[in-house]
């Protein structure tokens, strides 16, 4: 799974620690999501597309190995 | 997600049990005569059970921010520890010298929570982190 959360966080000039404190979680968590080391769950998922107003489909795509 | 961990307060707990109990085994064995009051079986049976307890309260708190994050990194130490001490296991069997049926246990638990300890703290950093997880 692939992610834009670093190109939808930095239109909207939020910081990783910024777009953490509104989700509730730690930097480390934004860091690691943005690099793609972790996926996080839905609900997470969901806080982060409400917080950079965007929808989670265009957030977060699945790629091809992903449907394997 | 909830996770039931101890405080974050009782971090600072366990390590001060730990290293009081390391400090005090360190010290009657490298520095005091053997037959001196720290150098009783009681004493370091205590200190061992201390070292555990001291080490399980340390790995069960909280850490400052107990995100979904924390407890990925929590649950993916647990099982590189888990199957590194099975195979540390095998291997201690394997080369033990008497031929007793079980090996050194505490030897192993404390490799166990040790190795969790330092990993942990590498997939917590993003250090050991690989791309497609």
């Amino acid at each position: 799974m692939e992610n834009v959360v670093k190109k939808y966080r930095e239109r909207l000039s939020f910081t990783q620690e910024q777009l953490a404190n509104l989700t509730g979680v730690s930097r480390q968590s934004i860091i690691s999501i943005e690099k793609g080391h972790y996926i996080p769950t839905t609900v997470l998922a969901l806080k982060i597309s409400v917080v950079l107003k965007v929808r989670i489909e265009e957030l977060f795509i699945l790629n091809d190995e992903d449907w394997k | 997600m909830k996770s039931n961990t101890l405080p974050h307060s009782a971090k600072k707990i366990g390590l001060i049990i730990f290293l009081t109990a390391i400090t005090i085994q360190l010290t009657a064995y490298f520095l005091l005569p053997e037959d001196s009051a720290f150098n009783t079986i009681q004493i370091t049976r205590v200190c061992k059970v201390a070292f555990f307890v001291g080490l399980l309260i340390f790995i069960r708190s909280a850490e400052k921010k107990e995100d979904e994050y924390v407890q990925y990194c929590r649950y993916r130490a647990y099982q590189f520890a888990f199957i590194a001490t099975i195979i540390y296991g095998i291997f201690r069997t394997y080369k033990q010298v008497n031929n007793s049926f079980f090996t050194t246990i505490d030897m192993i638990i404390a490799y166990q929570l040790l190795l969790y300890i330092v990993f942990f703290h590498l997939y917590k950093a993003g250090i050991a982190n690989d791309e497609n997880s």
